[in-house]
C-alpha cells in the first residue's frame, strides 16, 4: 500500500468509513458549495437527473422489521486505470501523473458523454442545461472553479483547486506539502470524521498508515481493474469475525 | 429512330414449335435479362420513371419534406437550451440519436453489399436493383452521419475532432473508438459516393443525350464529365469499379464493426461483447437488405419500374433476407447463451430485464418481428414472389432491428453495475427528430428518383447482351456467356 | 495537313468488331481508333489490342499516402502533446492498426478514382458523337490525316455503316490540368478556412464559448458588497489563515523601500497618500461609494499594523482581498511603508 514514489509522484487517496458515515449529506452540500454544482430542480430530479458529484447511496439490509439502512458515499473513485479516460475522441478528460487524479477539462469537452457510459461508477454528470444561479446566489460561487455551461461533462475534481492552492503556497514558502495541509470540501465538512484524506504515496501520511494494515479496507468494483483511489473500510456487521 | 431489331446474338434461333415458343415467353416473362426490348425502350422507361410521380406520391414527398423540417426546428432548439428536453438522464447518456446512428448506418450497409458484393461474386440479380440499393446507402448514410453531431453537447466544437493542427495544439485522441469511427465514416462515405457516381457515368450520358435543351440538360453534362463510352474509358470503368468493389466491402464490414466497438470497448455490462462486431455486421445487413426490399417496393409500385424489377428480384432478396435472419438468430442466441451459463449479476440483471421485466413487451415484440414473422414466412414462394406481402415483412424488420438497437442503447444502459444507479429511458424531443430523420431518408430518395435515373439501364443492357438461351434436348434454357 | 474524325455508326458487334478489322488493315494504327458503346464490351470481342492501364498504380500510390497519413496520425501526433488516458502508454497497437487500415483505404479509393478522372480524360467534352450510341448501337470513331481519308472512307462503306459522320479534327485544349488545379485550389481554399476557425484567427461569434464568461466573481472583479446593516466587528485578534496576524516585519530600510513599490503597484490605484491629493483615477469611476481613504488621514492613522495587514489579506467593505497579488511578507512591507508615512504639513 504504501509505494513511495521516487519521481515525487503523489497518489491522492481518500478513505471512506463507512461505519462512521451517519449518512447526513453534510459532504455533499460542502460539495455543491465548493465546486458550483448546480442544483437540479424537483422536475429534473424527477427525470433522473440529480447532480451531485458526491453522493450517498442507500442501501436497506436486512427485512421487516429487522431492516437497516447502509450509506456509501460515492464520488469519483479516480481510477488509476480509468475506463473514462482513453474513450474521449478530444482528451477532455485524463490522467494527471503528478497526483494521481482523473482530470476533466471542461473546456475541451465536446459533449459526446462516452465517458460517462463508461464509468461503471456513474459519477460523472451531464449539463443538460446551462446552470441557474439567480441572483444573489452568484455572489456565492467560488471563482476558483469553473462554472459549467450546457453541453458540457463535470465530475468531482478532488478539489483540484484546493491541491493546486496548497502546493503553490508551499512551493513559495519553501516546503513540502505536509500531511493533512489539503483537505477537499467534503472531508472538511464530514462532522464525524468519516472520510480521510491524503497522498497515498507519503508513507507517513496518516491515510497510507490507515490502510497498511487494515482489513476493512475495499474498493468499490474492484473486479473491473480500474484501480481507484477511493478506499471503503467496510462497515456494520460485515468486518466481524 | 427505334430500333427493333433483336440485337442479341444468342436469341436469334426462333422457336420452332408451339411449345418451345411458350417456354420462351415463359421465360422472358420470369427473367429480365431474357427479356430484351432494346436499349432505347429502356432508356425511356428509365428515364420516365422519373416524371412518373403521381399527385399521391408528390403529396408524400411534400409531406415528408415537412416533418423532416420539423426535426430541423426541433434540432435548433436543441441547439440553444442544450439536450435538456430529451429523455436522457445520468445513468443513460446515449439514447436515440446513438440508436438512429446504428440503425442508419446498419441500413446503409446493404446498397453497398448489394452492388459491391453481388458484383465480385458475379450475382447478375444486383443489375436493376443495384442503383436502388446504393441510394438507399446514400441517404441513410447522410442521416446516419448527422446524428453524432446531433448527439453532441457542444455541436459547434465537432471539428476538434477532426486532425488538423490548430491553436490548442491538441490533436484527437486516436485511442477513442469514437474517432476510429468517425475515421472509418469517413471513408465509408467517401467511398460510397465515388462508387455510385462512378456507376452513375454513363446513365448520366444517357440522360444528358436524351434530355432536350434545358437545365436539366445543363446539369447532366456537367455530371456526366463528358462521358462517351469509348472502349478504353469502359476498361477504367471495369477496372475502378473492381477497385471500388474490393476496397469497400472490407470497409463496410469494418464501418459496422467499429460502430459495435463503441459499445463493445466499453465496460457496461450488456455491451462489452467480443461478439459484438459480426453480431452487429449481420444485423445491419439484416435490416439493410429488409430496407432494400422497402425500396424496392416503392420503386415498382410508385414509379411504376415492374420491367426492370422483377419478382425474380424479390425472390432473391427474399431469400438473402431469410439467411439473414438465420445469421442472426444464431448470434442473438450465441450472445444470450453465454450470458446466461455465465450468470454474472450484472449480465444476468439485464437477461431478466428483457425476458421478464420492463422490457419485455419490447423484446417480445423485437423477437416476433426479426423471429417469428420472417421465418414463418419467407420460406414460402408465394410469399417471396409478392411485393406487397414482402413489404409489409420488411417493415416489420425495419420495426424489430430499429428496437433491437433500442434495446442495446436505450435499454441496457439502464443496468450498470451499481443497482443505485438503475433507470429507465423516456424519449422525448428524440422521437420527433427521429421521425424528421426517416422522412428526411424517404424525401430525398424520392427527389433523388426525380433527378437520376434510378435503374442502371447499362448494366442491365449488359447483362441481356450476355444472357441468352438454348435448346438443349425438348427444353429451351438459359445461359449466360462469359465476355472477359 | 488536316486531320480528320470519322464516326460509323453500326447496329451489331459483329459489324463493328469488323469494321474495326478492316480499319486496321488499312493502316488506323490502335491508337487512334474508338469504339463507342452504350455498355461494357470486351477488347477480344470487338478484336482490339488489350488496353494496360495504370489505375492499380494510382491507387497504390493513394493507399501509400493513406498509410503515411495514419502513422502520422497514430504514431508522431501522440508525441506532439503527450498526454496519458487510462494508464496506457503513448503508443497503442490495436488502435494504430485500425486507423492504418481506414485511411489506407480511403487513400486507395481516393487514388483509384483519381486514376480513373486522368486516365479517361475527364472531364472532356470533345470528339464525335451520336446520341443513338447511349440507345444501343455501336460507334467506331477514328482519328486519320487526309492521306488516309479515301481508304477508311471505303474501309466503313464495306461494312455498311448506319451513319458516318465526318468532321475535321481542331485542336483541344487538355482541361485536366486546368480543372485539377481549381479542384486542388479549392480544396486548399477549404482548409485554410478550417485552419482559420482552428487557429482562432476567423472568429466565429455564432460558435458560442459559453464559459469564456463566467458568472462567478474572481479575486477583484465583482462588485464588493459592503456589511449588512446593523454588523458589528468581531473582536479579538484577526487571525489570517487560522493563524494570528501578527508578525510584523522590522522597519528596515529594505522593508520600506519594497513597501513603497509595493504601494504604488497594488495601492496606488485606489489610495492617495494624502487627503489633499486629487481623487485616484479608479475611485472616480465610484462616486457613490465614497472615496477610498488617503494613507495619511485619520481614519488610517488609527489602525493597528496588524489591522492594516489583515484589510490587505481580507479585503474590508468595498476594499478586495490582495492575498493574491502579495506575498504575507510583502503585505508587512506594505505595512511599514503606509506606518511611515507622515501627513503632508
Amino acid at each position: 500500500m504504501s509505494e513511495q514514489d521516487a519521481s515525487g509522484k503523489r497518489r491522492w487517496t481518500m478513505i471512506v468509513d463507512l461505519d462512521k458515515c451517519s449518512g447526513c449529506g453534510a459532504c455533499v452540500v460542502a460539495c455543491h458549495a465548493e465546486n458550483n454544482v448546480p442544483i437540479a430542480a424537483e422536475d429534473q430530479v424527477v427525470a433522473d437527473r440529480s447532480q451531485h458529484w458526491m453522493r450517498i447511496e442507500r442501501y436497506w439490509e436486512g427485512e421487516y422489521p429487522d431492516v437497516k439502512a447502509r450509506f456509501v458515499p460515492v464520488l469519483c473513485q479516480h481510477c488509476g486505470e480509468a475506463p473514462c479516460e482513453p474513450v474521449c475522441p478530444v482528451y477532455a478528460t485524463y490522467h494527471d501523473e503528478r497526483g494521481g487524479l482523473n482530470a476533466m477539462i471542461y473546456a475541451r469537452c465536446v459533449g459526446t458523454r462516452y465517458c460517462a457510459n463508461n464509468c461503471p461508477y456513474r459519477v460523472r454528470f451531464f449539463n443538460y442545461f446551462d446552470p441557474v444561479f439567480a441572483e444573489p446566489l452568484n455572489n456565492q460561487l467560488n471563482p476558483d472553479v469553473t462554472v459549467r455551461s450546457a453541453g458540457v461533462m463535470e465530475k468531482c475534481t478532488f478539489c483540484v483547486q484546493r491541491i493546486r492552492r496548497a502546493e503553490h503556497t508551499a512551493k513559495v514558502e519553501g516546503r513540502t506539502l505536509a500531511d493533512g495541509e489539503v483537505l477537499p470540501a467534503c472531508v472538511q465538512a464530514c462532522p464525524t470524521g468519516a472520510l480521510m484524506f491524503g497522498d497515498r504515496y507519503d508513507a507517513a501520511s496518516a491515510v497510507a498508515k490507515l490502510l497498511e494494515h487494515n482489513g476493512r479496507a475495499v474498493r468499490l468494483l474492484e473486479t473491473l481493474g480500474t484501480d481507484p483511489s477511493i478506499y471503503y473500510l467496510k462497515g456494520g456487521t460485515s468486518h466481524v469475525d | 429512330m427505334s430500333i427493333e431489331t433483336e440485337r442479341n446474338p444468342w436469341m436469334s434461333a426462333p422457336p420452332e414449335s408451339e411449345d418451345e415458343q411458350e417456354q420462351v415467353e415463359h421465360l422472358r416473362k420470369d427473367h429480365l435479362l431474357l427479356d430484351p426490348v432494346g436499349m432505347e425502350a429502356m432508356n425511356q422507361d428509365a428515364l420516365g420513371s422519373m416524371t412518373r410521380h403521381g399527385r399521391w406520391t408528390w403529396m408524400l414527398i411534400v409531406v415528408l419534406g415537412g416533418l423532416a423540417m420539423m426535426a430541423g426546428v426541433g434540432w435548433l432548439v436543441q441547439l440553444f437550451v442544450g439536450l435538456g428536453f430529451t429523455g436522457l438522464n445520468r445513468t443513460i447518456f446515449w439514447g436515440m440519436y446513438i440508436i438512429n446512428l446504428v440503425y442508419f448506418i446498419g441500413i446503409g450497409h446493404a446498397g453497398t453489399f448489394i452492388s459491391a458484393a453481388f458484383r465480385v461474386m458475379g450475382f447478375e440479380t444486383r443489375r436493376p436493383i443495384a442503383r436502388a440499393a446504393e441510394t438507399v446507402t446514400l441517404f441513410a448514410l447522410a442521416a446516419a452521419g448527422l446524428f453524432p453531431i446531433i448527439h453532441l453537447g457542444r455541436p459547434w466544437k465537432v471539428y476538434w475532432m477532426i486532425p488538423i493542427p490548430n491553436q490548442r495544439q491538441l490533436w484527437p485522441n486516436f485511442q477513442s473508438a469514437l474517432e476510429w469511427d468517425a475515421m472509418a465514416i469517413m471513408t465509408y462515405v467517401v467511398g460510397s459516393v465515388l462508387f455510385i457516381y462512378i456507376g452513375l457515368l454513363p446513365d448520366l450520358a444517357m440522360a444528358r443525350e436524351r434530355t432536350g435543351v434545358n437545365w436539366r440538360r445543363r446539369l447532366y453534362s456537367a455530371l456526366s464529365l463528358g462521358w462517351r463510352g469509348t472502349d478504353r474509358q469502359w476498361a477504367l470503368h471495369e477496372s475502378v469499379s473492381t477497385i471500388f468493389a474490393y476496397v469497400i466491402i472490407p470497409v463496410m464490414f469494418s464501418v459496422h464493426t467499429i460502430v459495435s466497438w463503441d459499445f463493445a470497448m466499453t465496460i457496461q455490462p450488456g455491451w462489452h461483447s467480443t461478439i459484438f462486431g459480426p453480431f452487429f455486421i449481420v444485423g445491419a445487413l439484416y435490416s439493410g437488405v429488409a430496407a432494400v426490399l422497402v425500396a424496392m417496393g416503392f420503386l415498382r409500385r410508385f414509379l411504376k419500374l415492374g420491367y426492370f424489377i422483377r419478382e425474380e428480384h424479390f425472390d432473391v432478396m427474399a431469400k438473402f433476407l431469410l439467411i439473414m435472419s438465420f445469421a442472426w438468430i444464431y448470434f442473438y442466441f450465441g450472445e444470450f447463451l453465454v450470458t446466461w451459463y455465465g450468470n454474472l449479476p450484472p449480465e444476468m440483471t439485464i437477461l431478466d430485464l428483457l425476458l421478464y421485466g420492463e422490457a419485455a413487451p419490447l423484446w417480445w415484440l423485437m423477437i416476433f418481428c426479426n423471429v417469428v414473422v420472417p421465418v414463418g414466412l419467407l420460406w414460402m414462394r408465394r410469399v417471396r414472389r409478392n411485393p406487397g406481402i414482402l413489404f409489409v415483412i420488411a417493415v416489420f424488420i425495419q420495426v424489430g432491428m430499429y428496437l433491437e438497437r433500442y434495446l442495446i442503447v436505450g435499454v441496457m444502459l439502464g443496468r450498470p453495475e451499481l443497482p443505485f444507479n438503475y433507470s429507465w429511458y423516456y424519449p422525448g424531443l428524440e422521437i420527433p427528430i427521429a421521425i424528421g430523420a426517416f422522412s428526411f431518408v424517404i424525401f430525398f430518395y424520392f427527389i433523388f428518383t426525380v433527378f437520376v435515373p434510378i435503374i442502371s439501364t447499362w448494366e442491365v443492357g449488359e447483362g441481356q447482351f450476355l444472357h441468352g438461351l438454348r435448346k438443349i434436348g425438348r427444353k429451351i434454357t438459359k445461359f449466360k456467356s462469359d465476355m472477359h | 495537313m488536316a486531320e480528320y474524325e470519322l464516326l460509323g455508326l453500326f447496329q451489331d458487334v459483329d459489324s463493328a468488331g469488323d469494321a474495326v478489322e478492316a480499319l486496321r488493315q488499312v493502316g488506323v494504327s490502335d491508337r487512334s481508333l474508338r469504339v463507342l458503346s452504350a455498355f461494357p464490351l470486351s477488347s477480344k470481342i470487338l478484336g482490339r489490342k488489350h488496353y494496360n492501364h495504370k489505375l492499380g498504380l494510382a491507387a497504390g500510390a493513394g493507399a501509400l499516402l493513406g498509410f503515411a497519413a495514419a502513422i502520422f496520425f497514430a504514431v508522431i501526433t501522440p508525441q506532439l502533446y503527450p498526454i496519458v488516458v487510462g494508464g496506457r502508454p503513448l503508443l497503442n497497437g490495436p488502435p494504430m492498426l485500425i486507423l492504418v487500415f481506414e485511411l489506407t483505404m480511403l487513400g486507395t479509393l481516393l487514388g483509384g478514382f483519381l486514376g480513373f478522372l486522368w486516365q479517361g480524360g475527364f472531364p472532356s467534352a470533345g470528339g464525335l458523337y451520336d446520341k443513338r450510341i447511349a440507345e444501343g448501337y455501336l460507334g467506331v470513331a477514328v482519328q486519320v490525316d487526309e492521306a488516309l481519308l479515301e481508304k477508311v472512307q471505303a474501309a466503313y462503306s464495306a461494312h455498311k455503316p448506319v451513319d458516318l459522320k465526318k468532321a475535321e479534327v481542331k485542336p483541344r485544349p487538355d482541361r485536366r490540368l486546368l480543372i485539377g488545379t481549381i479542384a486542388i485550389v479549392a480544396l486548399l481554399a477549404v482548409n485554410f478556412a478550417l485552419l482559420a476557425v482552428s487557429f482562432d484567427i476567423l472568429h466565429l461569434e455564432f460558435l458560442p464559448d459559453q464559459m469564456k464568461a463566467q458568472i462567478s466573481f474572481a479575486s477583484q472583479m465583482g462588485p464588493r458588497l459592503g456589511a449588512p446593516a446593523g454588523a458589528v466587528p468581531v473582536p479579538g485578534v484577526a487571525l489570517v489563515g487560522g493563524r494570528p496576524a501578527t508578525a510584523p516585519l522590522a522597519m528596515t530600510e529594505d522593508s520600506l523601500q519594497r513597501g513603497a513599490i509595493l504601494f504604488d503597484i497594488h495601492c496606488a490605484v485606489c489610495h492617495t497618500v494624502d487627503e489633499d491629493e486629487p481623487v485616484t483615477q479608479v475611485a472616480s469611476f465610484f462616486p457613490d461609494d465614497g472615496e477610498p481613504p488617503a494613507m495619511t488621514s485619520a481614519r488610517v492613522m488609527a489602525r493597528t499594523p496588524e489591522q492594516i495587514f489583515t484589510f490587505i489579506t481580507d479585503g474590508i467593505g468595498k476594499m478586495p482581498s490582495l492575498a493574491e497579488n502579495l506575498y504575507p511578507a510583502n503585505r508587512w512591507d506594505v505595512v511599514n511603508d503606509v506606518r511611515s508615512l507622515t501627513p503632508a504639513e
